[in-house]
């Protein structure tokens, strides 16, 4: 798989960390509800298909990186620079 | 800090001499030499500064290799030691950071007609013209051992790794380059 990182150009896999998926939404330090906690820190919507994930380009500028990838194929449908130089990229979209 | 009583990395572990496949009568297909460069420095700098930073580090470090690694992220590499203090002099807080990496690393030049096949078989990077030009600079893995590369000219590239990692890189670097033959030169 290769992915095509908005700095450094495409890249292998070898040089990329998987970071997670990417929908989830931290819950709040001061939140309580074991609820909450169980659904951020174990239940994962697992699609067939399109999935938002977080990577980080380790090996490489260490930027972390939002990436679309469809799991069916690994195909990657878009890539997009995270943190505090993301508004400098604009990323990349394949066709 | 680079002093005269430094103990290169390399020093020992590369032993000058025609290795690997022979390669017959004229110049050897790559050359290894240890590349001992005087200066490494990282620096770095924020979003709100990188525009200042773009221009104010190519005027502070003048005769120096700036290897352009992400985004507000650059490397200094230069013969002469001592740049780090120049940089940390004409670099504010507010502007960005200074980091002295010129003992924390250690640097290999690979050249000759077959660099770009050697580095192929080692590191996952496209070595084309338009991908990778003279001058460009990338961060790449080979083994799990992080590599810097700067593509020096056509055919010569300096790799920079870890010290720590320097005879496991040294290692890995000879196996690959066995079989095309390779000479040692001195630093």
């Amino acid at each position: 798989m290769i992915i095509d990182c908005p700095v450094c150009g495409p890249r292998h896999l070898t040089e990329f960390s998987y970071g997670g998926e990417a929908s989830r939404t931290p819950v709040g330090i001061a939140q309580t509800d074991q609820q909450a906690w169980e659904g951020y820190v174990f239940a994962r919507n697992n699609p067939r298909g399109l999935h938002d994930e977080h990577w980080q380009h380790s090996g490489g500028c260490r930027s972390w990186l939002h990436v679309r990838r469809d799991v069916t194929n690994h195909r990657i449908h878009s890539v997009r620079l995270m943190g505090p130089f993301a508004a400098r990229h604009a990323g990349h979209t394949s066709p | 800090m680079v002093d005269a009583m430094k103990a290169w990395p390399m020093a020992g572990h590369l032993p000058p001499g025609d290795h690997g496949a022979r390669t017959g009568k004229g110049d050897a297909p790559l050359t290894l030499s240890e590349r001992r460069p005087g200066s490494i420095v990282e620096v770095g700098c924020w979003p709100d500064t990188l525009n200042r930073m773009q221009m104010v580090l190519p005027q502070l470090a003048r005769n120096t290799a700036i290897l352009d690694l992400a985004p507000g992220r650059w490397w200094v590499v230069a013969e002469q030691t001592g740049v780090a203090r120049d940089l940390e002099r004409g670099i504010e807080p507010g502007l960005g950071a200074v980091v002295d990496l010129s003992d924390a690393r250690a640097a290999l030049r690979v050249s000759g007609p077959a660099m770009p096949d050697l580095i192929s078989r080692i590191l996952p990077l496209d070595f084309r013209d338009d991908r990778l030009p003279p001058g460009g600079s990338a961060e790449t893995v080979t083994a799990h051992m992080n590599v810097t590369l700067h593509r020096v000219d056509a055919t010569t590239v300096d790799l920079f790794v870890f010290r720590g990692f320097t005879r496991s890189f040294l290692h890995h670097v000879q196996e690959a380059a066995r079989g095309f033959g390779y000479r040692v030169t001195s630093p």
